[in-house]
C-alpha cells in the first residue's frame, strides 16, 4: 500500500479504503452515523499527526478507529437514541455492503444478516481480515489478543457463517 | 484452511463495503482544511505528552551533567596552574579566566533544542594567607585561602537563549612556606 505522503492524495486514498474502514468502525459503534464520526476523527488525526509514522497506514487507522470508538461509547449516545430503529436492521441506507454480489442482492443481504448474528469477537476479526486485509499479527495488536487467538476466531467465524448460509459456489 | 472455506472466504472478499457518503467526504475535507486547533478530538493523548515531558526533562539533566563535568575539568586545570604561584601576595587579588567550551561530544549528543555548554568562567577575587599550618613532618607550611566565583554558561543555539549559573567556591591550600 502506498504511503499517504501528499496532501492532495488524501481524497483518492480515502475513497478507496474508506468503505472498509467504515465497515470496521461500524463493528465498534451503534450506528452508521456514529461509525462515520469515529472514522472522520481517526482519519483526520491520522492525516495530521501520524501519516509520517512507519508501518501499515491501514493498521494504524484501524487502531485509531477502535480507540475513537471506545471514547465515543463512553461519552456519546445521542445518535444511538436518534437512530435506534436503524441499529437493528440492515436494510435501506444503513446496510453495510453494496447490495449486489455478482449481481445477487439477496445473497449479500443474507451474508450481512448472518454477520450481524456472529459473536462480536469473531465478527471483528473477520471484518479486519477480509475487508481490511490486515495480517493476524496486526489484528492481534489492534485487539490486544494473541495472533493465535485472532487466527482461531477467524476460522470459527468463517465456519459459523458458512454453516448459516445457503451455499452458492460449494456443496 | 480447507477448500470450501477458502472458496467462502473469496466470496466474502467479493462483497464490497458500502461507499462513503459525500457528506462524510465534505466533513473530512473541511476539517482538514480548517486551521489546526487543539481540541479534545485531535489532542495528543496524555501518555505521549507525559513521555515527551520526561524525555525533555532527561535531556535537560543530561545537558547539565555534561556541562558540570566539563566545568569540573576546567576548574581542576585552573587550580593546577594557580599552584605554580611562587609568592603569596598579602592583599586581595582578582583574576578571571574564561574557558570557551568546545565539546564535540556535547554538540553531537544533545538535540537541536537543548541547551549546550558554551563557557566556564573562573574568577579568583580573594587570596588570603591564613598563617602557619601544622602538618606532620618538619617542613614549614602555610595555609592559603583562595576565593572564587565559578560561572557556567549554557546556550540554546535555536533561539539564542542563555542560562548562566554562578556559584561561590572557597579553596584552601597548604603550601610550603618560603621565608627568604
Amino acid at each position: 500500500m502506498e504511503p499517504l505522503n501528499e496532501a492532495a492524495k488524501w481524497k483518492d486514498w480515502f475513497e478507496v479504503h474508506g468503505p472498509s474502514l467504515l465497515l470496521c468502525a461500524r463493528q465498534w459503534t451503534h450506528s452508521i452515523a456514529d461509525a462515520e464520526d469515529v472514522l472522520q476523527e481517526a482519519f483526520v488525526r491520522y492525516w495530521r499527526y501520524q501519516r509520517h509514522l512507519p508501518g501499515n497506514p491501514r493498521a494504524l487507522l484501524v487502531t485509531s478507529i477502535r480507540r475513537a470508538a471506545c471514547d465515543q461509547a463512553r461519552g456519546n449516545f445521542r445518535r444511538t437514541a436518534r437512530e435506534g430503529k436503524s441499529v437493528e436492521g440492515t436494510d435501506g441506507e444503513n446496510s453495510l455492503f453494496e447490495h449486489g454480489i455478482n449481481g445477487d442482492a439477496e445473497r449479500s443481504r443474507e451474508i450481512e444478516n448472518a454477520l450481524e448474528r456472529l459473536p462480536v469477537d469473531q465478527r471483528e476479526v473477520l471484518v479486519l481480515k477480509v475487508w481490511n486485509e490486515l495480517t493476524f499479527e496486526q489484528i492481534a495488536q489492534t485487539l490486544e489478543v494473541s495472533a493465535n487467538t485472532a487466527a482461531s476466531r477467524y476460522r470459527y467465524a468463517l465456519t459459523a457463517l458458512r454453516k448459516e448460509l445457503k451455499p452458492i459456489y460449494h456443496g | 484452511m480447507d477448500e470450501p472455506l477458502l472458496e467462502f472466504e473469496e466470496e466474502l472478499k467479493a462483497l464490497a463495503p458500502r461507499r462513503l457518503e459525500s457528506r462524510l467526504m465534505d466533513r473530512v475535507a473541511s476539517e482538514l482544511n480548517a486551521p489546526m486547533v487543539v481540541n479534545s478530538s485531535v489532542r495528543p493523548n496524555g501518555a505521549s505528552v507525559a513521555k515527551h515531558f520526561v524525555v525533555s526533562r532527561w535531556m535537560s539533566f543530561g545537558a547539565i551533567g555534561v556541562a558540570a563535568a566539563f566545568a569540573v575539568v576546567a576548574v581542576i586545570t585552573l587550580s593546577s596552574r594557580n599552584e605554580k604561584l611562587s609568592r603569596l601576595p598579602a592583599q586581595s587579588v582578582a583574576t578571571a579566566k574564561v574557558i570557551p567550551v568546545q565539546s564535540k561530544f556535547a554538540e553531537t549528543v544533545l538535540s537541536d533544542n537543548a541547551y549546550q555548554p558554551v563557557a566556564a568562567a573562573n574568577v579568583l577575587y580573594e587570596m588570603k594567607d591564613e598563617g602557619p599550618a601544622i602538618v606532620k613532618g618538619d617542613n614549614s607550611e602555610r595555609r592559603v585561602r583562595y576565593r572564587y566565583v565559578d560561572t557556567y554558561t549554557w546556550k540554546n543555539p535555536r533561539n539564542n537563549a542563555s542560562l548562566t549559573w554562578s556559584v561561590p567556591r572557597d579553596e584552601i591550600r597548604v603550601q610550603p612556606a618560603q621565608f627568604n
